[in-house]
């Protein structure tokens, strides 16, 4: 039984953030899910976007704990709801006390909007696996990146995505388009 | 490749001929090289920062400083490094020796870095450790110790001064929560993973200082039972012998239980949200001593506390610097126990604005920890959904492996988080109090 909320919870700016996501995802017809919100925040701290989340490589891919509390708390607080799927997944979409409690955050969220807004747009769309996809290729580059040198990065950068990720073997072509089409647009060094 | 058995130094400088001693571990050694960075500033600066801030005014022992858990961070970091070099020497020298740094002499640079790493972890914490920690640093005090750690002119001049260049950057590279080369992952997780170094010191060394046994457990068993494994994802990852498990399961429950009865003892919830709010006050008030965090210490912070407590001004702050310093706190009224959720934050949240309603008279704190659990461990244990755990493989004697999720029954009871709400009144009538408890429970059981 959820508790009908009569006070006013000041969100921090991370947990602002997320509710942002989802309003800008909805906004553009989509409710994302926990991958989503995982991955939509990764890439907005790689675009300099100030997040405390610090992720590290699980199973799908950069994960942050974290992020998943502040979900629920931002569920219980009624500023994004989550309408589960029929396997039991998530999916957030935008709830009643939204508008008031980010009011605080507005100026935060203009100064950061440009990228949330490119980042949004980009990955919204996107189904889970690319998501996974694209998420461990870009941790893998800057892995690779950070060891010097000017590129090429994709061989490497797709040997150390397959050591990691054995179940896309088969998948070689679709990972290295994905690649691809990262590197065109500048999120990774071709 | 032989097994690596015997300990092997980098140069003359590096054999450790000093020592000093532990309460915790005996005696723990140190080099002449070593030497150099703990005698420098930035690490002796560790000495006037208490490892519990004001946990001494529960555990009146608690008064041991970030200095020494940093030393004994080092030794078991080696003792760990050793144990697996001693079984699994070969196969890290393999590994280690494909990242180019350390290819020449992987085992040696390796065993350096991770003492260096071990020893300069906390070098970045502000005063008081944790308790005031988000009014200093946005991100914690580990993006602050890799600055340390690198910037030449603070210690990473030094540090690739006495050992090859690129040390610092090595070292900096473990404390890190970048992407890391997978072949050097086991070395950051011997410094910061679900078994590491620093939590087996604090466990042990908070512990002895409060006086309590919770944070004991055999870890010269479990360190014995460390061993490695070659990774899903290529690098090497920590495992441990079955002969382990129980080790490991009295370390998370010691984590547990250390949680419970230290740092989140109720006495030490009041006075972290005290420092909180006195160094918020002080900041926003332009009173924050010149220099970054790196010239503030307990001391500094406490003398300006006590010129505070002492002035005739009547303000916020000097009032908060009074109730540190004069050990003034308000009562507990109310706490929901060891295993709270959400929805007892949304009933603690709601409650809290109806009693400053009622009892307008009355100061109160409600710790709500910011909604937001603390992690106990995150290995995997069945009924995990899949991807949000961590592994943490067991070696059987017939050489299967199992996650230790699927072998221990005691993991899964241990819960993975902890959270506790509290109200505090700042009411010395005790009559009064037991009212505001009893209204406060009459609430909660009536939802």
């Amino acid at each position: 039984m959820k508790i009908k909320v009569n006070f006013s919870w000041e969100l921090n700016e991370d947990q602002a953030i997320l509710a942002e996501v989802v309003k800008r995802c909805e906004e553009l017809g989509h409710k994302p899910g926990r991958t989503a919100l995982q991955k939509i925040a990764y890439f907005l701290k790689r675009q300099g976007v100030p997040m405390s989340y610090g992720f590290e490589l699980y199973h799908y891919g950069p994960f942050c704990q974290e992020i998943l509390w502040d979900a629920e708390m931002l569920t219980s607080l009624g500023v994004i709801v989550d309408t589960k799927r029929t396997n039991g997944g998530s999916r957030y979409g935008v709830g009643e006390s939204y508008s008031t409690e980010i009011a605080k955050h507005s100026a935060f969220l203009t100064s950061n909007s440009d990228e949330i807004d490119a980042v949004v747009k980009l990955l919204a769309p996107l189904p889970a696996d690319t998501l996974e996809v694209v998420a461990t290729l870009d941790y893998f580059f800057r892995y690779v990146s950070a060891r010097g040198g000017s590129g090429p990065f994709k061989a490497d950068v797709m040997a150390k995505f397959f050591e990691a990720k054995s179940q896309y073997v088969g998948r070689e072509q679709w990972v290295g388009k994905l690649y691809d089409r990262m590197a065109a647009i500048g999120m990774v060094g071709a | 490749m032989a097994e690596f058995r015997d300990p092997e130094y980098l140069s003359e400088n590096d054999h450790p001929t000093d020592r000093v001693r532990c309460p915790i571990h005996g005696f723990i050694r140190y080099s002449v090289n070593e030497r150099r960075i703990i005698d420098s500033t930035f690490f002796s600066r560790l000495r006037f920062i208490r490892q519990l801030g004001l946990t001494e005014y529960a555990y009146p022992g608690a008064n041991h400083t970030r200095f020494e858990h940093s030393l004994g961070v080092m030794e078991m970091a080696t003792a760990m490094f050793d144990s697996l070099a001693a079984k699994k020497g070969g196969m890290m020298a393999g590994e280690l020796g494909q990242v180019e740094w350390y290819a020449d002499e992987p085992l040696r640079k390796a065993r350096q870095v991770v003492r260096l790493a071990a020893l300069l972890h906390d070098t970045g914490h502000a005063p008081f450790s944790h308790a005031a920690e988000k009014v200093f640093h946005k991100e914690g005090h580990e993006t602050l110790s890799i600055k340390v750690v690198t910037d030449a002119d603070k210690l990473g001049g030094l540090i690739d001064s006495i050992w090859p260049v690129g040390t610092a950057a090595q070292v900096a590279a473990l404390l890190s929560s970048e992407p890391l080369e997978p072949q050097l992952q086991f070395l950051r997780n011997i410094i910061s993973g679900e078994i590491d170094a620093d939590r087996t010191d604090y466990l042990l060394r908070d512990s002895y200082h409060c006086g309590v046994e919770y944070g004991k457990f055999d870890h010269r068993r479990m360190i014995g039972c460390l061993t490695l494994r070659q990774a899903t994802g290529g690098g090497l990852e920590i495992a441990v012998e079955s002969d382990g498990i129980h080790t490991v399961e009295a370390l998370i429950l010691a984590r547990f239980q250390m949680n419970a009865q230290v740092y989140f003892h109720r006495i030490r919830r009041v006075y972290d949200h005290f420092l909180i709010e006195y160094h918020k006050l002080l900041h926003a008030e332009g009173g924050l001593p010149a220099g970054g965090v790196l010239d503030l210490n307990d001391v500094v912070m406490l003398s300006q506390m006590f010129e505070d407590a002492r002035s005739d001004v009547d303000g916020e702050r000097q009032n908060l610097a009074r109730r540190i310093i004069e050990r003034k706190h308000p009562r507990q009224v109310y706490d929901t126990g060891d295993n709270a959720d959400e929805d007892d934050f949304l009933a603690i949240k709601a409650l809290e604005k109806e009693l400053r309603e009622k009892y307008t008279d009355v100061y109160f704190y409600v710790d709500d920890m910011s909604g937001k659990p603390v992690s106990i461990h995150k290995l995997f244990v069945k009924g995990d959904a899949p991807g949000v755990s961590r592994r943490l493989t067991v070696f059987e004697k017939d050489g299967t492996e199992k996650q230790i999720g699927e072998k221990s029954k005691i993991l899964a009871k241990i819960p993975k988080d902890f959270m506790c709400f509290r109200v505090f009144a700042d009411c010395p009538d005790e009559a009064k109090r037991k009212e505001i408890s009893d209204f406060i429970a009459g609430k909660l059981r009536n939802g």
